[in-house]
């Protein structure tokens, strides 16, 4: 039987001392994940053009981006992207899935141009409910103007299969996905075996032995792989993957569940010997 | 595939008929709040069973809805809405476009009607704006997509207006101007100050504040500045009362907000006697999307408060056919 359970989202006013409101106000969507997104993004833009983005010191964002893994999923995108380019001497293609509002792909904006490099061209697929937002964050963005967003909300294997074709390196941001209230997802273990190029997937995960159904905050059910099938998976395609395992990473985000902890797992593959620090062949974990 | 829970949405402070706010004495009192933001499941017993804290900070709520607003206000199909219904308020009203319908919108309209108005009938070319309350310079984006669609691509905001924004926010300042890099910056201004400390011998034009004077320092004053300032119009949205007083509220976020009475504005009125208030529109509060924003309220308080949509005009004729207010 499912648990009944109320509940809210919103700003709570508390006498000092209480833990009765006097007050709630009900956030609203767009007060919640695109102005999250969108603080995020910007954030990282102030950091692009200075050293210290003070106008976004807050304490409340800081908590929630430490709860976002779009800078862990960046650095290892950029550092794969590096180590492509220069092989290749080309100007790299990326292409992201699920992208949202543009987080990753500002993240290694930052990163690249750090490095003193020209921008590389982006392609964006992922809802439609993000497309106009995407597009007009990124079309102010003066020096990186190679860049796309294609709206599909029920995306297939045949679009990942095109998207890796023209890519470089193609991003899976399963996780953005998981975030958001959409209903169709792919699955990460369906898209392996049209892999083109490079692939970087970031993929919410369950320490259970079989996979397990969560519900998110936002009252979406999903289903969570188990951690051991899904390397399983990657290996079996005898491709070079590689893992990084964060346990327990914004596992608040879902309501309680199972016994069993989840995180999020970041896997690659690239040709020849890629190799990017914190990655590993295999994943320890404690089940 | 068994679901785990059900869900069910519930108000966990609904307003009480009379706020601990209400009375005379404790608007004198001084109480210490908590304010956080999350997301909160109970159980049938009220028992709390998952909580998930967000940004709590509002300059951080804003952000999404404003940079969502620009992204709207940039989007060509409305180009191609305005160029094939017009500019008006029926086109305002249409289902396609429902930001359209809404608060800050319906007063950009009214800008927008007056600057034609001024170019027809005064030959008057460009014109100062100041923004009071800019957040990210929405209210830049949709004058410009108005005055691009209406005049096939040969106006838009960069040629007509000088506009300054002033906002108190960092966060919010630090994206309108990420926003508008492309605009030339001696046609766009962002001052970053609280809202009652603005020159008010910088004069200008034209003046827009959508709700941001109730909640300065000094609501009175900056009223009176915005006023003595503005060469021709000033387009507001004020929150009043109908009680005989105004009153000092606190705002979800935990800030002073200042309700105007009719005397309040009468005075106002007065410090500006070559021009007058016309009412464009009037919301009760209770019909409001957030009638909860203010903490300490009850319900029979509320139901004396709204907000007007006034345009302050020293024009004689104005192009609006809406009345003047009864002070």
């Amino acid at each position: 039987m499912p648990k009944d359970l109320s509940w809210c989202v919103g700003k709570f006013a508390y006498p000092h001392g209480s833990d009765k409101p006097i007050n709630f106000m009900e956030l609203k969507d767009f007060m919640l994940d695109d102005a999250f997104d969108f603080s995020h993004l910007f954030l990282v833009r102030t950091m692009r053009r200075s050293v210290i983005a003070e106008e976004f010191s807050d304490e409340g964002l800081k908590s929630f981006i430490e709860r976002d893994d779009a800078s862990e999923l960046a650095s290892a995108g950029a550092k794969l992207l590096k180590q492509i380019a220069d092989r290749s001497g080309k100007r790299p293609v990326v292409s992201e899935v699920y992208p949202g509002v543009g987080v990753t792909y500002e993240y290694m904006k930052l990163m690249w141009e750090r490095d003193g490099r020209e921008p590389f061209t982006y392609h964006g697929i992922g809802e439609s409910a993000y497309g106009r937002k995407f597009i007009t964050v990124q079309a102010v963005d003066q020096d990186w103007r190679d860049f796309s967003y294609a709206e599909v909300d029920t995306i297939s294997i045949h679009n990942i299969e095109e998207m890796s074709e023209r890519s470089d390196l193609l991003i899976i941001n399963l996780n953005r996905h998981f975030r958001s209230e959409a209903a169709a997802t792919i699955d990460a273990g369906a898209c392996l075996a049209v892999m083109k190029s490079s692939v970087l997937v970031s993929v919410r995960v369950s320490e259970s032995d079989e996979e397990v159904i969560r519900t998110t905050i936002k009252g979406i059910e999903r289903r969570l792989p188990a951690l051991s099938q899904i390397i399983e998976s990657f290996l079996a395609t005898g491709a070079p993957w590689r893992f990084k395992y964060l346990p327990g990473f914004d596992e608040g985000f879902m309501l309680p569940g199972a016994n069993e902890r989840a995180g999020i797992l970041l896997a690659y593959v690239a040709p020849g010997q890629v190799e990017v620090a914190g990655f590993s062949e295999t994943v320890k974990f404690s089940n | 595939m068994t679901s785990e829970y059900k869900l069910r949405p519930f108000d966990p402070c609904p307003v009480p008929k009379i706020g601990v706010m209400d009375s005379a004495e404790s608007g004198k009192s001084v109480m210490r709040l908590n304010i956080n933001a999350k997301y909160l499941f109970v159980d049938d017993k009220g028992g709390i069973v998952h909580e998930y804290y967000v940004p709590s900070n509002p300059d951080i709520h804003n952000v999404g809805g404003y940079v969502g607003k620009v992204a709207m206000f940039r989007d060509p199909a409305m180009r191609e809405h305005f160029e094939r219904e017009g500019i008006t308020r029926e086109s305002f009203n249409s289902p396609k476009f429902p930001i359209l319908r809404t608060r800050s919108p319906q007063i950009d309209l009214l800008v927008y009607q007056y600057i034609l108005y001024m170019r027809a009938e005064l030959k008057v070319e460009r014109f100062s704006l100041f923004d009071h309350g800019c957040s990210v310079g929405e209210h830049h984006d949709l004058l410009d997509m108005m005055l691009r669609a209406g005049s096939g691509g040969t106006l838009n905001a960069e040629s007509v207006l000088d506009y300054r924004g002033l906002d108190k926010s960092a966060i919010l300042l630090a994206i309108a101007k990420m926003m508008h890099e492309n605009v030339d910056p001696d046609h766009f201004e962002l001052l970053l100050l609280e809202g009652t400390e603005f020159d008010e011998r910088n004069t200008t034009d034209l003046s827009l504040s959508i709700g941001v004077v109730n909640h300065v320092h000094n609501p009175m004053k900056a009223l009176e500045k915005i006023l003595t300032m503005t060469r021709r119009a000033t387009f507001l949205a004020l929150w009043v009362t109908s009680e005989d007083e105004g009153f000092w509220a606190v705002n979800h976020v935990g800030n002073p907000s200042y309700f105007f009475s009719i005397k309040d504005l009468a005075g106002l009125a007065n410090a500006r006697p070559d021009g007058r208030f016309l009412v464009a529109d009037f919301i009760l509060e209770s019909d409001s999307t957030q009638p909860n924003s203010y903490i300490g309220i009850g319900s029979d308080r509320i139901a004396s408060m709204g907000s007007y949509h006034f345009i302050y005009t020293t024009l004689a004729d104005p192009p609006y056919s809406d009345n003047q207010l009864a002070l």
